[in-house]
């Protein structure tokens, strides 16, 4: 009988022994080898601890809610994908999607300098000529700091170094919101669902009611980015047919993007994708990754995270303030909202002077 | 008789989702994301890459539903494609592949006490820190052979290799497990007759 040879590894490369294994089949005839060949015996339980090791293995399990995010992520893309390419619902295999989705498009794309793109393709310069005859705020942070923007409806804006931002002082704030970025910017927009907040960047259209995100469009890269922290955001090109429509109307249609969701524009082709994976390291500003979580916390920590990430000085009296403590939970508000917050809960009230906010407060019970 | 029916069902399935049918879709989804996910993570160390992998393979395999040929196991295709596609990310991402903990603890004298139970706990529990730390290849193709009960055939097509060089894999794992068992062996093949 071959089984008088068989070692441990011929006895795991044998199925029928496999499956007496794991399942117990066969097991007279197992039962009968071992009585036959008892010298086997140390192999046979060599062989079984190896499978039953292996079968016993720790079970790495999803747990329900991720499984039900994942699902949701597989149809929305889905569903993305079917109604953006497909302009006739039907049968249509788009095979760029499929290009976009495997190829990441995160390293290296600062240096892809495209320069004829500049004269090609819709710049900041030629988006704020179009506005027309108003009077345009202009802010440009030549530093390396990030700058504190703080527009008339209340949002923030950090202006990362190079960028520009301006919109049309009479007309911001009256049916919507629009701004025009060229460079990269952080924005926390404030809720006002009767007004939209647009952002112009290039050829990419970004479209929100409140939330926060970041905007990417540089004037001689290839690519424009968005990334979203928070809300809802809405994006679309400016070649885009719907255009019109999608601009006067209040809801968020188009490709909407969720929480940590990232979306690339080919400035060449004109085409929208989403890579893979966010990079949560790439978001350089520390407002865009703290979580202004605190439970319980003293109020100077507090005051000190929001003038870290938002470079601006808070006066306060110190000492009045000493054993106070603050929990609040503050995510995509704007800064002065957040301002706001904190002030309620210390029933003090605040002012901007000379672009230091000033916190005047009688100290907590 | 229930491998038949599973077989059968399984057909009926991907051809029902290959038709578009949604609810096929959802019942493959939720038959075997458990099962991938499992998988990947046992090559690839970084859970939200994997979760980001499956994700990619099932929106590939809806976009790609009518040209995909007829399968008699979902999960064999599956398995192969989400390997792709977790190998595809791990270029892109440059992430080792590393297995998170590694604890392999034991010393000879516990070595051979084990031996004479069989299969017991604690034996077993050697036997799985050691194979973690398998060079990856020899631990994935064990553990689809012993754990996810695929045939060499599909183990090889899974893993991009001939069949041949998959039981040379195997064997390889083998050999060194069974080194843990070392010189005891004479012990413990006495114990029996005792």
């Amino acid at each position: 009988m071959k089984f008088e040879n068989y070692t441990v590894k011929d006895f795991l490369l044998d199925d029928r022994f496999v499956d007496w294994v794991k399942q117990g089949t066969e097991d007279a005839f197992w039962q009968d080898i071992l009585t036959q060949y008892p010298q086997k015996r140390a192999a046979i339980t060599q062989a079984r601890s190896i499978v039953l090791a292996t079968t016993q293995l720790p079970v790495q399990s999803l747990k329900d809610n991720d499984l039900a995010a994942m699902w949701q992520k597989i149809q929305w893309r889905i569903q993305k994908e079917e109604t953006q390419d497909t302009p006739v619902r039907g049968i249509g295999q788009r095979w760029w999607w499929a290009a976009a989705a495997s190829v990441l498009l995160v390293v290296g794309w600062w240096s892809w300098q495209q320069p004829h793109l500049s004269q090609q393709g819709v710049t900041y310069e030629k988006l704020v000529s179009q506005v027309g005859v108003q009077k345009m705020a202009e802010q440009t942070n030549e530093n390396t700091k990030p700058l504190l923007v703080n527009l008339p409806d209340g949002s923030s804006v950090l202006l990362q170094k190079g960028g520009k931002l301006s919109y049309a002082t009479n007309e911001f704030n009256v049916e919507k919101r629009e701004v025009y970025l060229s460079g990269e910017a952080f924005f926390e927009v404030k809720k006002e669902t009767k007004k939209p907040f647009f952002v112009y960047a290039n050829e990419l259209v970004t479209k929100v009611l409140g939330t926060s995100f970041t905007v990417r469009a540089f004037k001689d890269t290839k690519q424009v980015e968005v990334i979203v922290k928070t809300g809802k955001v809405a994006v679309f090109t400016q070649n885009d047919p719907e255009k019109k429509y999608k601009l006067a109307n209040r809801a968020l249609s188009g490709v909407v993007l969720l929480p940590n969701q990232q979306i690339v524009l080919d400035r060449t082709n004109l085409r929208l994708s989403t890579p893979l994976i966010a990079k949560p390291e790439r978001l350089t500003l520390p407002a865009q990754n703290l979580s202004f979580e605190f439970d319980d916390v003293l109020v100077s920590e507090v005051i000190d995270a929001i003038e870290k990430a938002y470079g601006v000085e808070v006066v306060y009296d110190a000492e009045l303030l000493s054993e106070c403590k603050l929990t609040a939970h503050l995510t995509d508000e704007p800064l002065y909202d957040k301002i706001k917050m904190i002030c309620q809960a210390l029933d003090a009230h605040y002012e901007v002077v000379d672009a230091q906010i000033v916190i005047q407060t009688k100290g907590c019970k | 008789m229930a491998c038949k029916e599973s077989v059968t069902h399984e057909i009926d399935l991907w051809k029902r989702f290959k038709k578009g049918d949604e609810d096929a879709f959802a019942a493959i989804y939720e038959q075997y994301v458990g099962i991938l996910y499992n998988y990947g993570c046992h090559i690839v160390a970084d859970t939200f890459l994997v979760q980001d992998a499956i994700q990619d393979l099932f929106v590939d395999l809806w976009r790609m539903r009518q040209n995909l040929s007829d399968t008699t196991s979902i999960k064999f295709y599956l398995f192969r494609a989400l390997r792709r596609k977790l190998h595809q990310l791990v270029k892109a991402e440059q992430i080792f592949t590393k297995f998170p903990t590694l604890t392999p603890l034991f010393t000879p004298a516990q070595e051979t006490e084990f031996m004479a139970n069989e299969a017991s706990a604690e034996m077993l529990q050697i036997l799985q820190n050691h194979l973690k730390t398998l060079p990856p290849r020899q631990f994935e193709a064990i553990r689809l052979r012993f754990f996810e009960d695929f045939k060499f055939e599909e183990i090889a097509s899974i893993m991009d290799m001939n069949e041949q060089s998959v039981r040379n894999l195997i064997q390889r794992a083998i050999l060194k497990l069974r080194k843990l068992f070392g010189s005891s062996v004479c012990i413990f093949s006495l114990l029996f007759f005792l």
